[in-house]
């Protein structure tokens, strides 16, 4: 079996589930009898408990808004990533996203956003601007001086935008994204935008911020472009 | 207002659990954040979809499965992120892991629903085949047959690695 794979505590060691349905006070005395004299002697289930009961107690995420309180998602800063992430929502700001070009302010500190590229297998580092084929395959590297929520965005000839990449990065040079992308057969300048922003926010909040205003209130922005082009 | 105090409830409840979760399937901090959002956003706007009050942690355990798993598939059939490396390996500055959570990823997208959530319940929740059988609604030795099935694709993907 895989590493990856492998379950941390022995056969007969209590589940997650059984720990969680313990914290919500869903056993049976039987039952919480049975997993209390078993956490008594297992360390690791006793572990695994009090990480579970520590995790509940830190839990600060604020309670999604009601559903009929839309103009909450317009709200900046911490509460921002409340909004509701419906698909009507989205088709009603792709409306108003190409109203304004995201100007690539940076708010504060810096941002740097590059890229590799695999063009038939054969990889070399990216230059702003340059001519890509359809089926070429595009990693990012990010650097940051500091540890950032990282969002790629980006909009392609047709004008379609798409969130090639969300996920945290570290304080660091050249640091390259877990993911990558495979261009598909859209022709034409695609810009792309590296949004990094100190708290998360959801993908749909941050391009409509995007493409409303030209900016993410907070967030540090880079940029860079390609053209693509028939093979 | 009564299914709001209640999906209020729910979340303070059980929003810890889904967000751990969800960062352990998916991989993903950011993501699986955007799941906890998404769930609960759902759970206010169609709350038929829940069940009786109150509702059970195994309930809640099984809707994040299949939020995550969805979106693991999402990812791979919408957005042409593509689960490779591009870029000459920089071991300095990637995470300790990630090529295990990369492949765990890929994994999870591979596999029919019934052995995706079997992988998840058994490896990343540590469950016995029996709660297995009493989430998934099956048989125990059902269970173990899909377990067995993830095991052949485990042996087919160590082969092509």
């Amino acid at each position: 079996m895989k590493p990856m794979l492998q379950r941390s505590r022995p056969e007969g060691c209590l589940s997650d589930l059984k720990l969680d349905q313990w914290l919500a006070n869903e056993l049976t005395d039987e039952t919480l009898a049975a997993a209390q004299s078993h956490v008594e002697g297992c360390a690791a289930c006793a572990e695994r408990k009090r990480e579970l009961d520590e995790q509940w107690r830190s839990f600060a995420v604020p309670l999604v808004p009601m559903p009929e309180a839309p103009a909450e998602a317009k709200t900046k800063g911490s509460a921002r990533w409340w909004a509701p992430l419906g698909a009507l929502a989205m088709a009603a700001t792709a409306l108003v996203w190409f109203q304004v070009e995201p100007t690539g302010e940076r708010s504060k500190g810096s941002l740097d956003l590059g890229f590799y590229v695999n063009h038939a297998g054969e990889v070399r580092r990216g230059e702003p601007g340059e001519k890509l084929f359809p089926g070429d395959q595009v990693q990012f590297e990010v650097t940051s001086k500091q540890p950032m929520f990282l969002t790629i965005v980006s909009r392609d000839g047709a004008g379609k935008i798409s969130t090639y990449a969300a996920e945290r990065i570290d304080a660091g040079v050249d640091q390259t994204l877990s993911t990558a992308v495979e261009l598909d057969g859209t022709l034409g300048p695609e810009k792309v935008w590296g949004v990094a922003c100190e708290e998360f926010t959801a993908a749909e909040v941050l391009q409509r911020d995007l493409f409303e205003d030209g900016h993410v209130e907070g967030c540090l922005l880079a940029e860079l472009q390609w053209e693509k082009v028939s093979p | 207002m009564e299914a709001r105090a209640h999906i209020d409830q729910l979340y303070r409840q059980h929003g810890p659990m889904v967000l751990r979760r969800a960062q352990r399937i998916l991989g993903n901090e950011t993501e699986a954040q955007e799941v906890l959002q998404e769930l609960f956003t759902s759970f206010l706007q169609r709350p038929a979809q829940l069940p009786e009050p109150p509702v059970k942690t195994a309930w809640v355990y099984s809707a994040t499965t299949h939020a995550c798993l969805n979106r693991i598939r999402n990812r791979k059939n919408r957005s042409r992120i593509l689960e490779i490396k591009v870029a000459p390996s920089q071991s300095a500055t990637q995470k300790p892991g990630s090529d295990g959570a990369l492949w765990v990823q890929q994994l999870l997208a591979r596999l029919p629903e019934d052995q995706a959530q079997a992988v998840v319940h058994y490896y990343f929740d540590e469950m016995s085949q029996e709660e297995i059988a009493e989430i998934l609604g099956c048989s125990r030795r059902h269970v173990g047959n899909l377990l067995e099935k993830v095991q052949e694709v485990l042996n087919r993907m160590e082969g092509t690695r």
